[in-house]
């Protein structure tokens, strides 16, 4: 019984290679990213070493810029209204079947975060074009006489982007739903209150917390996400993400890749800290 | 609950329908496109055949960033698991540890792909290891993805070490088996099925993953969503259907091997203990 005399280890230090991994492979390449965002680019190189705030005055001045973030916080936001309606009526859909039928569902609004982005894409890309399966199908059945193109509209740039966070937010607002007492629902169809009444008077205010959260993690996925709305989109609708590729990738321009990925970082993070601070100010309000 | 009391039933089933169509849309299509045989992506498709599969197995290009998608993937599981059990250990039992680390550690899942990929990039773009750059090696591009599979392996696992059993532990200790053998022998196995789907999860994040291998592959080491991102306005063949939807039935293998060891699993508990 020797070893019961060495006192077991902390079970908090057993943390620190997972913590070490993620701030040498994450914290270390931010702080990187950063001080690369005050560099200035030569025209014969990638970067020369200076302390300059010229990569953001470029972004915040530019109205090309300027407009690239708009569209990329407006895109973001649409994307996070629709899919969090899309995800909460089919979390309510799924909540209240039982058995067989709730467990196909469920696997149905899993499937899109099973699925690459790059094969959501490629599948968009050959619904909607001229020659795709939506133009066929509606001039086979008759409903519309010439072909239709959708690609490049930002109708698709939105079904792609809330296609890869719709099965988050199914999960978070599923989650919140399944703690309701459904009884409470009973109840008020009981005193009278129609159906409708009961699910916007009810229902929606007992998730809020789900759908404030869903609301969150789309916006967030949103925001990052630019291949689907650079391969579905229209040319005129930029995004941050591509900006930072178009810079890094094709124009070598390091410094500034970096200063737009560090306002992109700011913007997520202003939104989640937002987002967090509404919701709980609420939660004290209801307490 | 009676149906009564829920607004529109057909509205309802109209919207699941819908739904449904909504999200079976992307694969059901790559999955018909795969087995054209035009020389183009379009419809209606004019003749069945395999031969873009073959085009594909007999592709050097594609064949080795499939393997390199595959490779990465293994890289990214371990290297997640190794860190995510001592983690989601001790998370479980310490929860001071937890209320402090918990929000670091999940914090790379909300930073976007492509800051990431951009920040590991400049950080280690010229770094060597025993001679070898680190950029463009598969390694880097795991590491990268760990940062994603990581904090899904240990919110995964965490669960199923804090409703772990600790008397079945405490009995393994007093009857002398020393804290790591108690680990490995007793506690592990009891969370099987957590570590499994931790696995899993980071195996299928790694596989699907794109963005941060753009930015950390070279060439040789581009995985297959990469090279298909590259190809997608060059090349317009039901080729692309084809590498889309290896890319999703290897996904969907995984999990079914994962649900088939959990059936095997359960089925061989039930005879090995009948009388409970």
């Amino acid at each position: 019984m020797m070893r019961r005399l060495i006192p077991a280890p902390s079970p908090a230090w057993l943390v620190l290679p997972a913590l070490g991994f993620i701030l040498l492979v994450f914290g270390v390449p931010l702080f990187h990213l950063l001080r690369m965002s005050f560099n200035t680019h030569p025209p014969d190189g990638i970067y020369e070493l200076s302390w300059s705030l010229e990569n953001y005055v470029k972004i915040l001045t530019d109205p090309v810029n300027l407009h690239t973030i708009r569209d990329t916080v407006l895109l973001s936001l649409i994307t996070a209204v629709v899919t969090v309606v899309v995800a909460f009526l089919f979390a309510h859909a799924v909540w209240k079947r039982k058995g067989r039928v709730h467990l196909v569902l469920l696997a149905i609004a899993l499937c899109p975060m099973l699925v690459s982005e790059i094969s959501v894409i490629i599948g968009w890309r050959m619904f909607f074009p001229s020659n795709g399966f939506l133009s066929y199908a509606l001039v086979e059945t008759g409903l519309v006489e010439r072909k239709v193109n959708l690609l490049g509209t930002r109708f698709a740039a939105i079904v792609g982007l809330s296609y890869i966070s719709v099965s988050y937010c199914f999960l978070t607002i599923l989650s919140v739903m399944n703690a309701v007492d459904r009884d409470l629902i009973t109840a008020s169809g009981d005193l009278g209150a129609s159906p409708w009444h009961t699910f916007f008077r009810v229902l929606v205010p007992l998730t809020m917390g789900g759908i404030i959260g869903a609301f969150t993690q789309a916006f967030v996925f949103s925001m990052g996400i630019y291949a689907a709305v650079n391969a579905l989109g229209p040319d005129s609708l930029w995004s941050i993400g591509y900006e930072i590729q178009r810079q890094m990738l094709s124009k070598r321009d390091w410094p500034l890749a970096s200063a737009f990925a560090v306002v992109l970082i700011v913007l997520i993070s202003l939104t989640v800290i937002g987002l967090h601070a509404l919701h709980s100010r609420r939660g004290q309000r209801h307490d | 609950m009676t149906e009564r009391a829920m607004p529109g039933l057909w509205a309802d089933r109209i919207f699941i329908a819908l739904f449904a169509a909504y999200v079976l849309i992307p694969l059901g299509i790559t999955a018909l496109m795969a087995f054209s045989d035009d020389n183009i992506i379009r419809f209606p498709i004019r003749g069945w055949s395999l031969r873009w599969f073959e085009e594909f197995f007999s592709n050097r290009q594609w064949l080795t960033a499939a393997l390199n998608s595959l490779k990465i993937a293994a890289l990214t599981a371990c290297l997640s698991i190794l860190l995510a059990v001592p983690a989601a250990y001790g998370l479980s039992r310490s929860r001071k540890a937890r209320n402090r680390l918990q929000v670091l550690l999940l914090l790379p899942l909300f930073v976007p792909a492509v800051v990431l990929g951009v920040s590991v990039a400049i950080g280690f773009g010229n770094v060597t290891l025993f001679g070898h750059a680190l950029y463009g090696s598969s390694l880097l591009v795991a590491c990268a993805h760990t940062l994603w599979a990581l904090p899904l392996a240990i919110t995964v696992l965490e669960p199923s070490f804090a409703t772990l059993d600790r008397s079945l532990v405490e009995a393994s200790g007093d009857l002398g088996a020393s804290p790591l053998r108690s680990f490995l022998t007793v506690s592990l196995p009891l969370v099987s099925t957590g570590l499994v789907s931790a696995t899993l999860f980071a195996f299928i994040t790694s596989l699907n993953e794109f963005i941060m291998a753009l930015f950390l592959t070279t060439r040789d080491s581009q995985t297959l969503p990469v090279l298909l991102w590259l190809s997608l306005r060059s090349s317009a063949t039901p080729q692309l259907a084809v590498a889309a939807i290896l890319l999703a039935a290897s996904v969907f293998t995984a999990i079914g091997l994962a649900y088939g060891w959990y059936l095997l699993r359960r089925r061989r508990k039930r005879l090995s203990a009948p009388m409970i």
